[in-house]
């Protein structure tokens, strides 16, 4: 590409990220700059080991090349943080080993620290919306204390359990009839794929589990909230582990894979051996950009 | 305009067929050489591809639907939603063995040839059977006959190539069929147009 285009390209791409940051900044988010590297040591229950880069620094420690900014900034501020609201966003690449390649991806994200959970979540969801509406993207949301108690209920071998998650995420109907299920947990399931969608009070009713109809509510609750703005489904699922509450996607029209990805995170706290309350996103901003051009 | 890619061969023409049935694709043709078909009045584009590449095109969004052998979605590992099973292109996977020979199966490091590397390798996983696998990409009865495998895994329709080469069934694995996939993004953007097209295939399978 010739030079004047490239630095043309560059200057758009930078106005682009000042926008974001700027949505940001303008609700208090302080920038911050996390590390790159992490210790490896991470429990697989939050970072895939698949998904992993892992380099040797130079006194021949394994490190991690971060595959997403949360983990190394919670670390970074656990030992002193002491209940106060924290507003934070960043802007760095993260690392991920596909296909037997590294793959780098440019992240914008926020993090939310110390704020009660319902208002925080309401918080988080504005500033997604509010990017999403921008560039004409669909906010997709979820829960994954839902999953959680779900899986619990099916009661499937570890092996049975992935393709259990793989089908619901698939809406592949014959799987999930080929497993194992009870009566009104496989009825449930089965709404879960239907293609002419669900209705949540009978998913609720169907499954009987008190947690369940929390999370329920919950997300019943915020879809009210953002009225025509969010859409539910509760097959919704991420590859990080920790998520702990609401989870959340947004989806633009031709980009295949998310343009941001968030939740509520405390279960990366509880495994880090902290009380915190957090939720968070991370926009990615190639995606964005492609999506611009067009 | 909804964009369909159909796997070439005998599910594009149990696609045609079904569609056909449903006043859609009434221009394709698929014996001209032409590739790509738009249907103006239902306002559908049909892509005539190679079975694994509607997989591919599905899943990076390229096409919105695309009608392809499950054994080609299982082997292929990508990401995309499965939204119905068709009623043509039915077959099963198998494995075979010189003669039938059944023993053969509890072999230590059980060589199988085969065209489908990564289903091969999962069902023996859940076997926890430890094998090798020799990837081929075609006419996989050979290596048996050549010594260079102890049985197959493939699919079998009618079972006269494995007969003509003096193998037998011995263990049947599963049904394969053909599938209406989507991908995963378009599904969400354009979900009423294509429940729409679910609907009317359900109702005349």
């Amino acid at each position: 590409m010739p030079i004047k285009e490239w630095l043309k390209e560059e200057r758009e791409r930078l106005k682009e990220m000042e926008t974001i940051k700027n949505t940001l900044s303008q609700r208090d988010y302080q920038w911050v700059d996390p590390e790159y590297l992490m210790d490896d040591k991470v429990d697989e229950k939050y970072l895939r080991s698949e998904d992993l880069v892992k380099v040797l620094d130079s006194q021949g420690h394994l490190k991690i090349l971060r595959p997403e900014c949360t983990y190394n900034l919670i670390d970074a501020i656990k030992d002193d943080w002491s209940g106060q609201i924290l507003r934070l966003q960043y802007d760095g690449v993260i690392f991920e080993r596909k296909e037997g390649e590294i793959k780098t991806q440019r992240q914008i994200g926020a993090e939310l620290i110390g704020l009660e959970e319902e208002e925080g979540d309401l918080e988080i969801l504005e500033i997604i919306t509010d990017l999403s509406q921008a560039i004409s993207g669909m906010v997709v949301i979820s829960h994954s204390g839902f999953l959680r108690e779900l899986l619990d209920m099916v009661n499937l071998s570890p092996e049975d359990e992935v393709i259990f998650m793989d089908a619901l995420h698939h809406k592949n109907e014959a799987i999930i009839r080929s497993l194992d299920l009870k009566a009104p947990v496989l009825e449930a399931c089965l709404k879960m794929v239907d293609l002419q969608g669900y209705d949540l009070q009978e998913i609720s009713e169907l499954l009987n589990d008190d947690k369940i109809t929390q999370a329920l509510v919950r997300l019943k609750t915020i879809k009210a909230k953002f009225a025509g703005k969010v859409s539910i489904d509760l097959a919704l699922t991420t590859k990080f582990h920790y998520y702990s509450g609401i989870l959340c996607q947004v989806f633009v029209k031709d980009c295949n894979e998310p343009l941001i990805l968030g939740g509520r995170y405390q279960g990366l706290m509880a495994g880090m051996k902290k009380e915190m309350t957090a939720i968070g996103f991370a926009l990615d901003f190639e995606t964005y950009m492609r999506k611009v051009k067009r | 305009m909804i964009k369909i890619g159909l796997a070439k061969g005998r599910l594009s023409e149990g696609a045609i067929d079904l569609f056909k049935k449903l006043n859609m694709a009434t221009d394709v043709n698929l014996k001209s050489r032409k590739l790509v078909f738009e249907d103006l009045k239902n306002q559908v584009t049909y892509l005539l591809l190679k079975p694994k590449d509607v997989v591919t095109y599905v899943e990076s969004g390229i096409v919105d639907l695309g009608i392809v052998g499950s054994d080609v979605i299982l082997e292929s590992k990508k990401s995309v939603y499965q939204l119905c099973d068709l009623d043509f292109g039915k077959c099963k996977f198998s494995i075979a063995s010189l003669g039938g020979n059944v023993a053969v199966l509890n072999q230590k490091n059980l060589k199988v040839a085969t065209k489908y590397p990564n289903i091969t390798e999962d069902y023996f996983k859940k076997k926890n059977q430890k094998i090798q696998i020799i990837p081929l990409e075609g006419s996989v009865e050979l290596a048996p006959l050549m010594g260079f495998s102890d049985c197959i895994v493939d699919i079998v329709e009618t079972g006269n190539t494995l007969k003509a080469n003096n193998l037998k069934i011995i263990e049947d694995m599963f049904l394969v069929s053909a599938k209406l996939i989507s991908n995963k993004v378009s599904y969400r953007f354009n979900q009423e147009r294509i429940n729409q097209i679910v609907a009317s295939i359900k109702g005349v399978l």
